[in-house]
């Protein structure tokens, strides 16, 4: 069988469906992006307009913040905040969402949030949403310039001095939630010496490990992406999650299609087979 | 105009840079890499500058009120105060010789002491995820010392099935585990990127 993606090359000649870039993205890839923000446009209209949306299932690290605060509270001590060490990449703008929430909660408790920035440019942004969270919750007083700090952009000084705050200042709960590398369970291990309840979330696959073994609640991968949807539930953001899962219902399905043509061309001694075909189609 | 402009430019930019990374015009790319990347370049080094008044702000108000440990705030900004006077005093600026013994002996070491903290605390958390609790932590114990004895050379001498297990265990269910959870990354990441891109997610503009 003639492969399909060099017949369709043939025919659009040489170049074939090459209009892609140096990060080498297919016409798969092109067809997937459209397919992804119409589904994407789909649901937001929906959420809009009040229909039906999904319900979203409970996530026991976001659940976990509220206890974690109360806890702190009730011992005088205060929270940190860490929202990862890397600029604005995706686990940061997520992490975002979920500092507004903790700062909100920590000002109607009166109780003490300290977020340790390592990224300069992350560092304004943390500030205004905590500033803008204790406005909020009505207690712009008890909003403190120095309780969000940038320390450095070298990253194990940042570990360096988020271990020293963690440790100096006591803190009873720890959030770290965001892109994390190897200073992770210097964090997580620091916050257990403290005693301190911690509730972490990391988009980095090689940190998740560091911190189901070291912290009481955890949010695996694509969880802190769900997570401003789930605090506001906001229809249209719930809607955003609903296309996520499609696209991972059609992958999976990619996946499997995948394996059983690839498992009958290798049975039959075909040098292709079909799947593999459609996928390189560039 | 506060809360649109920072939209709009968010929705803009994003645009270009998706346009930049899916269709392969080279002139665009060049345009954008010259513009937009030195543009990001000059607003983080902008954010630079407000995070050093930051740190210098609240180390400064602990040697004033002579908190706890204010001795450290003074050598902190000794310390930060020398490497600025340095990069602008010599002629490489952070190239220069002098800079970058500097540089070397004091943060990277001081790195490098840090990072090494992480075998104490990786014996830890092993400690506590290993215990046996339930039947997934035995799994995970037994997984882990299979892994662990098949990575070292005495496990090897011990039997030579022991690298081929770790081999298997990693190849097969550790790759297909991390593959999963990276899909799911990838897919919610793309999600998390486009509600920030129409303006549905706003926590970078503090709503």
């Amino acid at each position: 069988m003639e492969s399909i993606g060099n017949a369709i090359g043939n025919v659009l000649g040489p170049n074939g469906l090459r209009i892609f870039t140096n990060q080498q993205l297919g016409f798969t890839s092109l067809l997937f992006f459209i397919f992804y923000f119409a589904a994407l446009l789909y649901m937001i209209d929906r959420g809009r307009k009040g229909l039906k949306i999904p319900k979203i299932r409970r996530i026991a690290g976001l659940d976990a913040i509220d206890e974690a605060v109360g806890r702190a509270t009730e011992m005088g001590r205060p929270v940190s905040f860490s929202p990862g060490i890397s600029g604005f990449v995706a686990g940061t703008l997520a992490a975002f969402g979920i500092i507004g929430h903790v700062a909100k909660l920590v000002a109607k408790f009166d109780s003490r949030l300290i977020v340790c920035n390592r990224m300069a440019n992350v560092y304004p942004v943390t500030q205004s949403i905590v500033r803008q969270a204790y406005l909020e919750a009505g207690k712009p007083d008890a909003y403190r310039d120095e309780d969000v700090r940038f320390l450095t952009e070298d990253q194990f000084g940042y570990a360096a001095g988020v271990v020293g705050i963690i440790h100096r200042e006591g803190v009873a709960a720890q959030m770290l939630i965001g892109n994390f590398y190897a200073e992770s369970l210097i964090f997580a291990e620091a916050g257990n010496i403290a005693g301190a309840i911690q509730v972490s979330g990391t988009d980095a696959p090689a940190q998740i490990p560091f911190f189901i073994a070291a912290c009481d609640y955890c949010m695996i991968g694509e969880e802190i992406y769900a997570a401003s949807a789930y605090l506001t539930q906001d229809r249209v953001r719930i809607g955003t999650l609903v296309v996520q899962d499609w696209s991972k219902q059609i992958v999976v399905a990619l996946i499997i299609l995948g394996t059983l043509t690839a498992s009958y061309a290798a049975l039959v001694g075909a040098p292709s087979h079909f799947v593999r075909d459609i996928l390189r189609l560039w | 105009m506060r809360r649109t402009l920072p939209l709009v430019i968010t929705m803009v930019t994003g645009a270009i840079m998706v346009f930049r990374d899916l269709f392969n015009i080279p002139e665009v790319a060049e345009i954008v890499n010259r513009y937009l990347v030195m543009s990001y370049t000059l607003s983080t080094q902008t954010a630079v500058a407000i995070g050093i008044m930051n740190l210098f702000k609240i180390h400064f108000n602990r040697i004033s009120r002579k908190r706890s440990d204010w001795q450290f705030s003074i050598l902190l900004i000794g310390s930060a105060c020398m490497m600025l006077i340095m990069g602008f005093l010599f002629d490489l600026g952070h190239n220069a010789p002098v800079y970058n013994w500097w540089y070397q002996i004091l943060p990277v070491q001081l790195g490098n002491a840090t990072f090494a903290l992480i075998c104490f605390y990786i014996a830890s958390a092993a400690y506590r995820a290993f215990r046996m609790r339930s039947i997934e932590a035995t799994c995970l114990l037994l997984s882990g010392c299979l892994v662990m004895l098949g990575g070292v050379s005495i496990g090897n001498a011990m039997w030579s099935g022991f690298p081929e297990i770790k081999v298997f265990i990693m190849n097969n269910l550790n790759t297909a585990a991390v593959r999963g959870v990276t899909l799911g990354i990838t897919l919610g990441s793309l999600a998390q990127y486009a509600r920030n891109l129409f303006g549905i997610e706003r926590g970078y503009m503090a709503e």
